[in-house]
């Protein structure tokens, strides 16, 4: 049976209960918005395939309860994930304090070259907002990665979040496949081979670095 | 239980979930009528359930699922029925721990499942094997929420009948006979996805009821007993538990390295500064710094120690405790005197005294009536009546020194006689303790820079010391007379190390204590802890081989001696010798009076290091005469003292701060405190078995969750980890 797609990639919705994870992967997923969605317990997941430039990628999208005791069974699956969204709601302060912890969560239990990415929900109800954009921006550039608002309800930069994190796993993907096998990597065009090049640079740079942190 | 009456839903229990329930408060049965908006009936019935289940058992709280339990519960029975229904649901069927913080409970049954599937579907648990796949994603919710939105409404129902009739093994039976009737679209699927997603569906459309249920209890048998199954739940629960305790402990601790890394990393360097046993069984630490006085309590039953809220505006530098009273003084470095109830630790009051209260000493006069000194550092000496534990009225000062008062001691002579002897830079003052007339007083150092670190009273006499030295003086307290000199350094090092001038000895004493049993116990400044006894003896039958510990003989008049003069290698360094002699050389070895330096033990330091050209300073110093000495020393006692080394044991890198002992039934508890807040075994109890003494450590717990905290060396180690994780991450 021939492969349906050429990239697998493992993503994990996580964040405070209640945030609209379920609203953001369903929208995603089946292209709906249903305000009647039940509590999710323990681990859900949705599957979607999509086409970043001529390449088929399926995303395997787990769902996870936000309560706090069943962060011991939904940690398990931080480790396979190759992209992780840490999801607040732009009406609740306290959502937005906890991305911290979670971002603690995933440095403890996740790989180390995880790609995160903040996304602030229900971005529909600017007018109860208690969190402004500019703070979200903040928070993703203490931690080095993307934001986003995003309303599940209108449809607003779900597409785009989702589309944003598969691109960034995927450069990263083949960035490390071709280093991994530097021959044979003619035949993906010469626009990814310029492409490459500066950012092999900068991968070659950071070692230095890393040597000097040892010393 | 009628559910209308008003439960306080302000309490902690409650409130502590009251936003995860509001939340799931519509996300239950969200299609269902009466469940369907906030004003519906049974949204409100499902808040006032799992409301008081909260208070009904605070150890689970709320936890999601729970609120699909109560939500089925209300479709049939009335909110009280549904209320006790999911009592037993969770105390009674489920495992203990189904539902509390680790979902401890739960994940044992996932396991447990694994190993029946192994026992009952071999093949597809190979399969399953194969491509790592772990079912519990999908079975979780199945036993967590009894198969609600997993299976349709009827077969849902006809599964919580049984459950409910038999308990959590029929979830194992149903769960079973589910893979069993999907198992050949399970087997046919290669990767994970797939099998997910073909067994949730094909599960959601199970609506053959009898079909399900002639596989579960007919095709499935001989399914294990249900004895089987409860004791491997069990023993799935007691290793999960094990795990999940273990895990919980690490990350509490961690989180509490991180919680409190802001403040405490300020206070590692926080010196123990006194120590007070209050109430009997409990040990009151104080540390801190020029600005704030901290306070940690010890249980000397349980051995374990946690910060208190108690902060103080500063260094608390003595406490004292009032049994009576339940109070708790504590003399401060700004010059209050704060009271403390003992109980519930709350201020009573604060008074301010003008100036630094170095030492304090209670002394009870009668019944009810407490007399309290508290020394100053403006030389003066504070009395202070105490009648209750309210604030004192009456306060009278009186002027004693021009030095500051460093310590006040209560001695108690032959006739029973009481005097407070004060220590005043290098002078003793003793006070009539009744009519505080001044008696006497005398120095007991030439130097009068030298400053007596504390007194102690024994019933041969008052110990003492000065601070730097590590000399022990005892001094006759009806004659003023200095009865024995003993330098603890000589069971410290046989090498002797070079000492400066400039900066303390190491091996400096830092306090002592006198037991009633003739044992003296010392700490130095180098976290050592010597315990001695002493033995009196009549002078001809002093055993030779001790008597080199004691004083007047030659060893240790050489090694005293050599304190009085300096090493030089070079003559031309005559200046500067005799500027500092001046200065300094005095201050460190005038504890023994020149008197010891007489012309032979000149000599024999000279063989001693014949490679050094000896210089001998004193010949420079203006020495006063002989005449000029206050100091007593008695040389022809028939009786001599015997110091005789039991123990001696390193206790701690930093200073040993205090050492204080308490009687509680028979034995004799002492108690030491050394180092810095934050470090390991900071503070440890001593009791004596078999004539030996052994060392029990303080653990410090965290006040919050009741963990032990860990010490200093590790969170220094963890924050390294921390960084360099946190630096190596940065690359990638």
């Amino acid at each position: 049976m021939a492969k349906a797609y050429d990239y697998l990639f493992k993503l994990l919705l996580i964040g405070d209960s209640g945030v609209g994870k379920t609203c953001v992967l369903f929208r995603f997923a089946e292209d709906q918005y249903n305000a009647t969605f039940i509590s999710t317990i323990g681990i859900d997941f949705k599957i979607r395939t999509i086409e970043l430039d001529g390449k088929k990628i399926k995303l395997q999208i787990w769902d996870t309860a936000g309560q706090e005791r069943f962060r011991t069974i939904t940690t398990a699956y931080y480790r396979g994930a190759m992209g992780i969204l840490l999801v607040y709601d732009i009406t609740s302060e306290k959502s937005f304090d906890s991305i911290r912890n979670w971002i603690r969560n995933i440095e403890e239990h996740a790989s180390a070259d995880v790609e995160r990415m903040l996304i602030g929900n229900k971005c529909d109800m600017n007018d109860r907002r208690q969190v402004s954009k500019e703070r979200g921006e903040k928070l993703a550039i203490e931690y080095g990665m993307k934001c986003m608002e995003t309303s599940a309800k209108l449809n607003e930069n779900i597409e785009n979040a989702f589309f944003t994190l598969a691109r960034d796993i995927k450069a990263k993907t083949e960035k490390r496949l071709n280093q991994n096998r530097p021959g044979s990597n003619s035949q993906n065009g010469t626009g990814s081979n310029t492409k490459l090049k500066p950012k092999d640079n900068g991968g070659s740079k950071s070692s230095f670095f890393k040597m000097c942190t040892i010393l | 239980m009628i559910l209308k009456i008003d439960f306080p839903v302000k309490q902690k229990e409650v409130t502590k979930f009251h936003h995860q329930i509001y939340l799931d408060l519509l996300r239950t049965l969200p299609n269902n009528v009466k469940f369907s908006s906030k004003y519906s009936q049974g949204v409100n019935q499902l808040q006032e359930v799992l409301q008081v289940f909260c208070l009904h058992n605070p150890s689970i709280g709320y936890c999601q699922g729970m609120n699909f339990i109560v939500g089925i519960s209300l479709l049939f029975l009335e909110p009280e029925d549904a209320f006790w229904c999911l009592v037993v649901i969770t105390e009674k069927l489920f495992l203990p721990h189904y539902f509390d913080s680790g979902l401890v409970g739960a994940q044992a049954d996932q396991q447990c499942l694994k190993n029946l599937i192994e026992l009952k579907l071999p093949d597809l648990h190979d399969h399953l094997e194969s491509l790592e796949l772990d079912l519990s994603s999908i079975t979780l919710n199945w036993f967590l929420a009894i198969f609600i939105d997993a299976l349709p409404f009827e077969t849902m129902l006809r599964i919580w009948d049984c459950f409910l009739l038999e308990g959590s093994k029929i979830l194992f039976r149903y769960s079973l006979a589910l893979l069993h009737m999907h198992k050949n679209t399970l087997m046919e699927n290669n990767d994970t996805i797939s099998i997910f997603k073909s067994l949730k569906y094909s599960v959601k459309f199970t609506f053959d009821i009898d079909g399900l249920n002639k596989i579960a209890f007919e095709q499935l048998e001989p399914f294990p007993k249900r004895k089987e199954i409860i004791q491997k739940q069990k023993n799935y629960l007691r290793i999960k538990l094990e795990s999940w305790k273990s895990r919980r402990l690490q990350k509490i601790n961690q989180d509490i390295i991180e919680w409190d890394s802001e403040n405490d990393e300020q206070n590692f360097h926080l010196k123990i500064d006194c120590s007070s046993f209050v109430d009997g069984n409990f040990v009151w630490v104080c540390y801190g710094g020029q600005m704030e006085g901290n306070v940690m309590i010890g249980d000397l039953e349980m051995k374990k120690m946690s910060v208190q809220n108690i902060v103080t505006e500063s260094k608390i530098l003595s406490i004292v405790a009032i049994e009576e009273f339940d109070l708790v003084l504590m003399g401060l470095l700004s010059g209050n005197l704060i009271g403390f109830n003992s109980v519930n630790k709350e201020q009573l009051w604060n008074l301010n005294l003008k100036d630094s209260i170095l030492n304090m000493l209670s002394v009870k006069a009668e019944t009810n009536f407490y007399r309290l000194y508290c020394a100053h550092s403006n030389g003066k000496l504070t009395y202070i009546e105490l009648d209750s534990d309210k604030e004192p009225s009456e306060i009278f000062d009186i002027n004693v020194s021009s030095s500051p008062i460093e310590w006040i001691e209560l001695v108690i002579d032959d006739h029973e006689e009481k005097y407070i002897w004060l220590a005043s830079a290098n002078t003793v003052y003793v006070y009539n303790e009744r009519t505080l007339l001044n008696e006497t007083k005398f120095e007991v150092s030439v130097n009068q820079f030298d400053h007596i670190l504390m007194l102690k009273h024994t019933k041969n006499g008052v110990l003492l010391s000065i601070k730097g030295s590590s000399i022990i003086h005892l001094y006759d307290y009806n004659t003023y007379k200095c009865k024995l000199l003993f330098d603890v350094k000589l069971n410290l090092r046989l090498s002797i190390e070079k000492d400066d001038d400039f900066s303390f000895s190491r091996n400096r004493l830092t306090c002592f204590l006198s037991l009633d049993n003739n044992l003296i116990w010392f700490g130095t400044g180098d976290g050592y802890l010597l315990i001695y006894s002493i033995e009196i003896y009549e002078q001809k039958k002093i055993d030779k081989l001790h008597k080199k510990f004691s004083l007047n003989t030659q060893i240790f008049k050489r090694i005293m001696s050599r304190r009085n003069f300096s090493l030089a290698t070079d003559f031309n360094l005559d200046y500067i010798y005799h500027e500092r002699a001046k200065l300094n050389v005095k201050r460190r070895d005038s504890s023994l009076p020149d008197k010891f330096l007489d012309k032979n033990s000149k000599k024999e330091m000279k063989k001693f290091k014949s490679e050094f050209i000896l210089k001998d300073i004193s010949k420079h110093l203006d020495v006063p005469s002989e005449n000029e000495f206050k100091i007593n020393i008695c040389n022809n006692y028939d009786l001599e003292y015997k110091m005789d080394l039991l123990t001696k044991a390193k206790i701690s890198d930093q200073p040993v701060r205090t050492i204080m002992s308490k009687k509680i039934g028979d034995e004799i508890a002492v108690i030491t405190c050394s180092g810095n807040y934050g470090e390991d075994e900071t503070v440890l109890k001593w009791s004596q078995k078999d004539k030996n003494w052994k060392n029990e450590p303080f653990i410090e717990m965290c006040p919050i969750t009741n963990i032990p905290k860990r010490p200093l060396y590790a969170k220094i180690e963890y924050f390294q980890n921390l960084k360099n994780k946190k630096e190596t991450k940065k690359f990638f």
